[in-house]
Protein backbone atom coordinates (compact mmCIF):
# COMPACT_ATOMS: atom_id res chain seq x y z
CA UNK A 1 0.00 0.00 0.00
CA UNK A 2 1.70 3.21 -1.54
CA UNK A 3 2.46 5.74 1.85
CA UNK A 4 3.24 9.49 1.51
CA UNK A 5 6.05 10.18 3.09
CA UNK A 6 6.38 13.36 4.48
CA UNK A 7 8.89 14.85 7.67
CA UNK A 8 7.18 13.75 10.25
CA UNK A 9 6.13 10.22 8.70
CA UNK A 10 10.23 9.89 8.57
CA UNK A 11 10.89 11.12 11.89
CA UNK A 12 8.35 8.46 13.46
CA UNK A 13 10.74 5.34 10.80
CA UNK A 14 13.64 6.79 12.09
CA UNK A 15 12.98 5.73 15.65
CA UNK A 16 11.64 2.80 14.39
CA UNK A 17 14.82 1.98 12.31
CA UNK A 18 17.23 2.80 15.34
CA UNK A 19 16.72 -0.71 16.89
CA UNK A 20 13.88 -2.18 14.28
CA UNK A 21 13.48 -5.73 16.70
CA UNK A 22 12.25 -3.28 19.53
CA UNK A 23 8.62 -2.95 20.73
CA UNK A 24 8.01 1.06 20.71
CA UNK A 25 5.52 2.00 22.92
CA UNK A 26 2.82 5.19 21.55
CA UNK A 27 3.69 7.45 24.78
CA UNK A 28 7.81 6.61 24.27
CA UNK A 29 7.29 7.42 20.46
CA UNK A 30 6.00 10.57 21.69
CA UNK A 31 8.87 11.39 23.84
CA UNK A 32 11.51 9.92 21.45
CA UNK A 33 10.10 11.94 18.26
CA UNK A 34 8.68 14.95 20.12
CA UNK A 35 5.65 14.66 18.19
CA UNK A 36 1.80 14.99 20.02
CA UNK A 37 -0.10 12.39 20.64
CA UNK A 38 -2.88 13.68 17.70
CA UNK A 39 0.28 13.43 15.15
CA UNK A 40 1.75 10.48 15.91
CA UNK A 41 -1.44 8.02 16.46
CA UNK A 42 -2.48 9.19 12.65
CA UNK A 43 0.75 8.06 11.43
CA UNK A 44 1.08 5.27 13.63
CA UNK A 45 -2.70 4.14 12.19
CA UNK A 46 -1.21 4.77 8.16
CA UNK A 47 2.30 2.43 8.59
CA UNK A 48 0.54 -0.44 10.30
CA UNK A 49 -2.36 -0.21 7.49
CA UNK A 50 0.41 -0.56 5.07
CA UNK A 51 1.69 -2.92 6.58
CA UNK A 52 4.85 -1.82 7.99
CA UNK A 53 4.27 -1.76 11.59
CA UNK A 54 2.25 -4.66 13.35
CA UNK A 55 0.59 -3.69 16.76
CA UNK A 56 0.31 -6.11 19.11
CA UNK A 57 -0.39 -6.28 23.23
CA UNK A 58 1.86 -6.49 25.77
CA UNK A 59 2.12 -9.68 27.98
CA UNK A 60 1.38 -8.43 31.21
CA UNK A 61 -0.66 -9.50 34.01
CA UNK A 62 -3.02 -6.21 34.33
CA UNK A 63 -3.96 -7.44 38.45
CA UNK A 64 -0.06 -7.74 39.22
CA UNK A 65 0.52 -4.96 37.13
CA UNK A 66 -2.28 -2.62 38.00
CA UNK A 67 -3.19 -1.66 34.34
CA UNK A 68 -3.77 -2.73 31.54
CA UNK A 69 -2.32 -3.98 28.77
CA UNK A 70 -0.72 -1.38 26.65
CA UNK A 71 -0.32 -1.61 22.58
CA UNK A 72 2.97 -1.64 21.20
CA UNK A 73 4.10 -1.68 17.44
CA UNK A 74 6.86 -3.17 16.07
CA UNK A 75 8.88 -2.40 12.30
CA UNK A 76 7.61 -5.79 9.75
CA UNK A 77 10.58 -6.92 7.74
CA UNK A 78 9.10 -5.78 4.83
CA UNK A 79 8.38 -1.87 6.00
CA UNK A 80 12.01 -1.91 7.21
CA UNK A 81 13.20 -2.61 3.82
CA UNK A 82 10.85 0.09 2.57
CA UNK A 83 11.18 2.61 5.34
CA UNK A 84 15.27 2.26 4.06
CA UNK A 85 14.75 3.15 0.78
CA UNK A 86 12.14 5.65 1.79
CA UNK A 87 13.89 7.72 3.94
CA UNK A 88 17.28 7.61 1.74
CA UNK A 89 15.25 8.71 -1.39
CA UNK A 90 14.03 11.77 1.19
CA UNK A 91 17.35 12.46 2.71
CA UNK A 92 18.62 12.39 -1.51
CA UNK A 93 15.63 14.88 -2.44
CA UNK A 94 16.55 17.27 0.53
CA UNK A 95 20.19 17.91 0.04
CA UNK A 96 21.45 20.82 -0.89
CA UNK A 97 23.35 21.13 -4.17
CA UNK A 98 26.52 20.69 -4.28
CA UNK A 99 27.92 23.95 -5.73
CA UNK A 100 25.18 26.88 -4.62
CA UNK A 101 25.92 30.00 -6.97
CA UNK A 102 26.49 32.82 -5.27
CA UNK A 103 24.28 35.82 -6.27
CA UNK A 104 27.11 38.65 -6.84
CA UNK A 105 27.01 41.51 -4.05
CA UNK A 106 26.11 45.14 -4.62
CA UNK A 107 29.30 46.43 -5.97
CA UNK A 108 30.97 43.20 -6.71
CA UNK A 109 32.07 42.42 -10.03
CA UNK A 110 29.89 40.10 -11.45
CA UNK A 111 32.52 38.12 -13.54
CA UNK B 1 -4.85 28.62 80.01
CA UNK B 2 -1.55 27.06 81.40
CA UNK B 3 1.62 27.25 78.90
CA UNK B 4 1.07 23.17 78.56
CA UNK B 5 -2.35 22.86 77.62
CA UNK B 6 -1.12 25.83 75.04
CA UNK B 7 1.95 23.33 73.48
CA UNK B 8 -1.07 20.79 73.77
CA UNK B 9 -3.70 22.59 71.34
CA UNK B 10 -1.10 23.84 69.48
CA UNK B 11 0.23 20.55 68.37
CA UNK B 12 -3.10 19.34 67.99
CA UNK B 13 -4.31 22.02 65.87
CA UNK B 14 -0.84 21.15 63.73
CA UNK B 15 -1.81 17.69 63.38
CA UNK B 16 -4.84 18.20 61.93
CA UNK B 17 -3.73 20.99 59.43
CA UNK B 18 -1.32 18.43 58.14
CA UNK B 19 -3.72 15.66 58.29
CA UNK B 20 -6.36 18.01 56.42
CA UNK B 21 -3.64 19.30 53.82
CA UNK B 22 -2.83 15.69 53.21
CA UNK B 23 -6.10 14.85 52.43
CA UNK B 24 -7.19 17.59 50.21
CA UNK B 25 -4.14 16.82 48.51
CA UNK B 26 -4.89 13.25 48.05
CA UNK B 27 -8.24 14.68 46.71
CA UNK B 28 -7.01 17.40 44.38
CA UNK B 29 -4.53 14.80 43.00
CA UNK B 30 -7.20 11.97 42.33
CA UNK B 31 -8.98 15.25 40.55
CA UNK B 32 -6.65 16.17 38.41
CA UNK B 33 -6.00 12.94 36.80
CA UNK B 34 -10.04 12.56 35.84
CA UNK B 35 -9.28 15.44 33.56
CA UNK B 36 -7.08 13.76 30.79
CA UNK B 37 -9.33 10.96 31.72
CA UNK B 38 -12.31 12.99 30.75
CA UNK B 39 -10.77 14.44 27.71
CA UNK B 40 -9.71 10.95 26.25
CA UNK B 41 -13.48 9.35 26.94
CA UNK B 42 -15.35 12.39 24.81
CA UNK B 43 -12.73 11.49 22.33
CA UNK B 44 -12.85 7.88 22.08
CA UNK B 45 -16.57 9.32 21.37
CA UNK B 46 -15.99 10.82 18.37
CA UNK B 47 -14.79 7.23 17.09
CA UNK B 48 -17.06 5.03 15.35
CA UNK B 49 -18.61 2.47 17.34
CA UNK B 50 -17.33 -0.35 15.97
CA UNK B 51 -13.99 1.03 16.09
CA UNK B 52 -14.22 1.93 19.99
CA UNK B 53 -13.12 -0.85 21.85
CA UNK B 54 -10.10 -1.37 19.63
CA UNK B 55 -8.86 1.92 19.52
CA UNK B 56 -10.28 3.50 22.69
CA UNK B 57 -10.19 0.52 25.17
CA UNK B 58 -7.59 -1.31 23.93
CA UNK B 59 -4.65 1.07 23.36
CA UNK B 60 -5.17 4.86 24.11
CA UNK B 61 -7.28 4.06 27.43
CA UNK B 62 -4.33 1.88 28.71
CA UNK B 63 -1.01 4.11 27.37
CA UNK B 64 -3.32 7.05 29.41
CA UNK B 65 -3.09 5.01 32.47
CA UNK B 66 0.48 4.04 31.88
CA UNK B 67 0.98 7.93 31.51
CA UNK B 68 -0.70 9.03 35.00
CA UNK B 69 0.79 5.96 36.99
CA UNK B 70 4.22 6.54 36.10
CA UNK B 71 6.00 6.69 39.61
CA UNK B 72 8.79 9.20 38.90
CA UNK B 73 5.52 11.48 37.57
CA UNK B 74 4.77 14.45 39.76
CA UNK B 75 0.58 15.46 39.95
CA UNK B 76 1.23 18.59 37.68
CA UNK B 77 3.63 16.81 35.15
CA UNK B 78 1.34 13.84 34.78
CA UNK B 79 -1.99 16.27 34.39
CA UNK B 80 -0.19 18.14 31.52
CA UNK B 81 1.45 15.26 29.92
CA UNK B 82 -1.88 13.22 30.33
CA UNK B 83 -4.29 16.59 29.31
CA UNK B 84 -2.13 16.94 25.85
CA UNK B 85 -1.97 13.42 25.41
CA UNK B 86 -5.64 13.19 25.30
CA UNK B 87 -6.48 16.51 23.92
CA UNK B 88 -4.21 15.22 20.96
CA UNK B 89 -6.12 12.27 20.37
CA UNK B 90 -9.46 14.40 20.52
CA UNK B 91 -8.44 16.63 17.96
CA UNK B 92 -7.16 13.90 15.42
CA UNK B 93 -9.69 10.85 16.56
CA UNK B 94 -11.65 10.73 13.05
CA UNK B 95 -7.99 10.95 11.37
CA UNK B 96 -6.70 7.95 12.95
CA UNK B 97 -10.28 6.15 12.66
CA UNK B 98 -10.11 6.89 8.90
CA UNK B 99 -6.56 5.34 8.77
CA UNK B 100 -7.30 2.33 10.98
CA UNK B 101 -10.40 1.19 9.13
CA UNK B 102 -7.63 0.53 6.39
CA UNK B 103 -5.58 -1.51 8.22
CA UNK B 104 -8.49 -3.40 9.20
CA UNK B 105 -8.43 -4.60 5.56
CA UNK B 106 -4.99 -5.58 6.47
CA UNK B 107 -5.39 -7.21 9.43
CA UNK B 108 -8.67 -9.09 7.67
CA UNK B 109 -6.13 -10.31 4.88
CA UNK B 110 -3.71 -11.77 7.30
CA UNK B 111 -6.49 -13.29 8.89
CA UNK B 112 -7.98 -15.29 6.65
CA UNK B 113 -4.41 -16.09 5.34
CA UNK B 114 -3.77 -17.73 8.55
CA UNK B 115 -7.43 -19.38 9.08
CA UNK B 116 -6.37 -20.94 5.34
CA UNK B 117 -3.21 -22.16 6.14
CA UNK B 118 -4.11 -23.70 9.39
CA UNK B 119 -6.97 -25.59 7.14
CA UNK B 120 -4.13 -26.86 5.04
CA UNK B 121 -2.07 -28.18 7.46
CA UNK B 122 -5.03 -29.71 9.30
CA UNK B 123 -6.43 -31.32 6.15
CA UNK B 124 -2.93 -32.71 4.86
CA UNK B 125 -2.90 -34.15 8.79
CA UNK B 126 -6.65 -35.46 7.89
CA UNK B 127 -5.52 -37.08 4.58
CA UNK B 128 -1.97 -38.35 5.79
CA UNK B 129 -3.82 -39.80 8.68
CA UNK B 130 -6.52 -41.85 6.05
CA UNK B 131 -3.56 -42.74 3.98
CA UNK B 132 -1.57 -44.10 7.24
CA UNK B 133 -4.92 -45.89 8.33
CA UNK B 134 -5.70 -47.71 4.78
CA UNK B 135 -2.04 -48.61 4.47
CA UNK B 136 -1.56 -49.65 7.73
CA UNK B 137 -4.83 -51.71 7.69
CA UNK B 138 -4.06 -53.58 4.19
CA UNK B 139 -0.84 -54.45 5.28
CA UNK B 140 -2.40 -56.24 8.64
CA UNK B 141 -4.50 -57.79 6.34
CA UNK B 142 -1.48 -59.16 3.86
CA UNK B 143 0.04 -60.37 7.37
CA UNK B 144 -3.40 -62.09 8.41
CA UNK B 145 -4.40 -63.43 5.40
CA UNK B 146 -0.85 -64.81 4.95
CA UNK B 147 -1.08 -66.49 8.93
CA UNK B 148 -4.99 -67.92 8.03
CA UNK B 149 -3.77 -69.60 4.78
CA UNK B 150 -0.81 -71.20 6.93
CA UNK B 151 1.65 -69.69 4.15
CA UNK B 152 3.81 -67.26 7.05
CA UNK B 153 7.27 -68.94 5.84
CA UNK B 154 6.00 -71.51 3.38
CA UNK B 155 9.02 -70.37 0.82
CA UNK B 156 11.71 -72.20 2.37
CA UNK B 157 9.30 -75.56 1.51
CA UNK B 158 8.19 -74.95 -1.76
CA UNK B 159 10.70 -73.20 -3.18
CA UNK B 160 11.23 -69.63 -4.61
CA UNK B 161 9.45 -70.09 -7.62
CA UNK B 162 6.32 -71.33 -6.08
CA UNK B 163 6.19 -69.35 -3.34
CA UNK B 164 6.81 -65.87 -5.29
CA UNK B 165 4.25 -67.33 -7.68
CA UNK B 166 1.60 -67.71 -4.88
CA UNK B 167 2.80 -64.21 -3.50
CA UNK B 168 1.75 -62.65 -6.58
CA UNK B 169 -1.39 -64.31 -7.55
CA UNK B 170 -2.79 -63.77 -4.61
CA UNK B 171 -1.01 -60.22 -4.31
CA UNK B 172 -3.11 -59.41 -7.13
CA UNK B 173 -6.46 -61.42 -6.82
CA UNK B 174 -7.01 -60.16 -3.18
CA UNK B 175 -5.17 -56.84 -3.44
CA UNK B 176 -7.15 -55.57 -6.31
CA UNK B 177 -10.26 -56.42 -4.14
CA UNK B 178 -8.82 -54.81 -1.30
CA UNK B 179 -7.91 -51.72 -3.43
CA UNK B 180 -11.62 -51.57 -5.20
CA UNK B 181 -13.08 -51.72 -1.89
CA UNK B 182 -11.36 -49.41 -0.12
CA UNK B 183 -10.94 -46.04 -2.80
CA UNK B 184 -14.94 -45.20 -2.19
CA UNK B 185 -14.65 -45.60 1.45
CA UNK B 186 -11.86 -43.31 1.29
CA UNK B 187 -13.44 -40.72 -0.57
CA UNK B 188 -16.20 -40.87 1.60
CA UNK B 189 -13.78 -40.35 4.70
CA UNK B 190 -12.17 -37.47 2.89
CA UNK B 191 -15.03 -35.74 2.44
CA UNK B 192 -15.95 -35.33 5.70
CA UNK B 193 -13.00 -34.51 6.81
CA UNK B 194 -11.35 -32.33 4.53
CA UNK B 195 -12.68 -29.12 4.49
CA UNK B 196 -12.40 -27.55 1.25
CA UNK B 197 -10.91 -23.91 1.18
CA UNK B 198 -13.86 -21.97 2.39
CA UNK B 199 -11.94 -19.54 4.78
CA UNK B 200 -12.85 -16.57 2.43
CA UNK B 201 -16.34 -14.55 4.51
CA UNK B 202 -15.00 -11.42 2.30
CA UNK B 203 -15.53 -12.26 -1.85
CA UNK B 204 -12.71 -11.33 -3.67
CA UNK B 205 -10.06 -11.13 -0.92
CA UNK B 206 -7.92 -14.16 -1.18
CA UNK B 207 -5.04 -15.48 1.21
CA UNK B 208 -1.84 -15.06 0.64
CA UNK B 209 1.04 -17.63 1.86
CA UNK B 210 4.82 -18.59 1.86
CA UNK B 211 6.16 -21.40 -0.18
CA UNK B 212 5.09 -23.75 2.17
CA UNK B 213 1.91 -23.33 2.47
CA UNK B 214 1.49 -22.85 -0.92
CA UNK B 215 3.23 -26.69 -1.61
CA UNK B 216 1.36 -27.91 0.91
CA UNK B 217 -1.90 -26.60 -0.63
CA UNK B 218 -0.88 -27.70 -4.16
CA UNK B 219 -0.67 -31.24 -2.40
CA UNK B 220 -3.68 -31.22 -1.00
CA UNK B 221 -5.96 -30.35 -4.07
CA UNK B 222 -3.77 -32.33 -5.77
CA UNK B 223 -4.66 -35.77 -4.04
CA UNK B 224 -8.15 -35.05 -2.55
CA UNK B 225 -9.16 -32.55 -5.61
CA UNK B 226 -10.66 -29.24 -5.24
CA UNK B 227 -13.80 -30.41 -3.31
CA UNK B 228 -11.67 -32.23 -0.81
CA UNK B 229 -13.79 -35.58 -2.18
CA UNK B 230 -11.29 -37.66 -3.82
CA UNK B 231 -8.29 -40.25 -2.47
CA UNK B 232 -6.30 -39.85 -5.61
CA UNK B 233 -4.03 -42.87 -5.28
CA UNK B 234 -5.23 -44.70 -2.33
CA UNK B 235 -6.36 -48.01 -4.11
CA UNK B 236 -2.87 -48.42 -6.01
CA UNK B 237 -1.49 -47.76 -2.32
CA UNK B 238 -3.60 -50.36 -0.55
CA UNK B 239 -3.15 -52.59 -3.20
CA UNK B 240 0.85 -52.42 -2.67
CA UNK B 241 0.79 -52.35 1.07
CA UNK B 242 -1.43 -55.27 0.96
CA UNK B 243 1.13 -57.01 -1.38
CA UNK B 244 3.95 -55.92 0.86
CA UNK B 245 2.48 -57.71 3.89
CA UNK B 246 1.18 -60.87 2.33
CA UNK B 247 5.07 -61.59 0.69
CA UNK B 248 6.20 -60.01 4.25
CA UNK B 249 4.56 -63.34 5.99
CA UNK B 250 5.10 -65.75 2.67
CA UNK B 251 8.65 -64.71 1.78
CA UNK B 252 9.95 -63.43 4.92
CA UNK B 253 7.67 -65.52 7.12
CA UNK B 254 6.58 -62.35 9.33
CA UNK B 255 3.99 -62.38 11.46
CA UNK B 256 1.77 -59.46 13.05
CA UNK B 257 2.79 -60.40 16.97
CA UNK B 258 6.16 -60.42 16.12
CA UNK B 259 5.87 -56.86 14.14
CA UNK B 260 3.96 -55.14 16.27
CA UNK B 261 6.30 -52.05 17.22
CA UNK B 262 5.91 -50.61 13.51
CA UNK B 263 1.93 -50.63 13.80
CA UNK B 264 2.03 -49.35 17.49
CA UNK B 265 3.69 -46.06 16.08
CA UNK B 266 1.51 -45.86 12.76
CA UNK B 267 -1.54 -46.18 15.85
CA UNK B 268 0.09 -43.58 17.38
CA UNK B 269 1.10 -40.90 14.58
CA UNK B 270 -2.52 -41.37 13.57
CA UNK B 271 -3.61 -40.64 16.71
CA UNK B 272 -1.75 -37.38 16.60
CA UNK B 273 -2.58 -36.59 12.94
CA UNK B 274 -6.34 -36.85 14.07
CA UNK B 275 -5.50 -34.21 17.21
CA UNK B 276 -3.95 -31.96 14.60
CA UNK B 277 -6.83 -31.94 12.88
CA UNK B 278 -9.28 -31.78 15.07
CA UNK B 279 -7.25 -28.67 16.92
CA UNK B 280 -6.33 -26.91 13.49
CA UNK B 281 -9.64 -27.47 11.68
CA UNK B 282 -12.41 -27.72 13.94
CA UNK B 283 -11.19 -25.49 16.88
CA UNK B 284 -8.34 -23.06 16.04
CA UNK B 285 -9.98 -21.74 12.55
CA UNK B 286 -13.02 -21.69 14.43
CA UNK B 287 -11.86 -18.86 16.45
CA UNK B 288 -10.22 -17.31 13.33
CA UNK B 289 -13.02 -16.98 11.54
CA UNK B 290 -15.13 -15.37 14.59
CA UNK B 291 -11.79 -12.61 14.27
CA UNK B 292 -12.51 -12.58 10.74
CA UNK B 293 -16.42 -11.54 11.70
CA UNK B 294 -15.11 -9.17 14.15
CA UNK B 295 -12.74 -7.85 11.73
CA UNK B 296 -14.95 -7.49 9.42
CA UNK B 297 -17.96 -5.45 11.39
CA UNK B 298 -14.95 -2.96 11.96
CA UNK B 299 -14.47 -2.70 8.54
CA UNK B 300 -17.52 -2.03 7.61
Amino acid sequence: MPLRMTVTVAKVLRVFLEDAAEPRYGFDLMQDTGLASGTLYPILARLEGAGWIIGEHEAIDPEIEGRPARRYYVLTAEGAKAAREELAQLSERLRPPAAVRRSPRLGENPI
Amino acid sequence: MTPLLSVLFSFIGGLLVVIIGDLVSEEVRGQLDRIPMVLLKIAGRRLPRELREEIYEDEWLPELLYILRRAEARPVSRLLTGTRFSFGLLRSARRIARARAGASSIELKRLISATNAMQVVGNIAAVLGGYILICGSAMILGLVFSSILGLVGVIEKVGWVLGLTLTVVLGVLVGSLVGLFVSPSMRLALSRWVKPHKTLIVQGVEPRHGAAITALRALQTFITGPKGNEARGIGFMAFLTYSIGLALGIVFGVTLRRSALPFEIAGATLAFLAVLRVALVDVASMWFRHRQRRAIRRKS
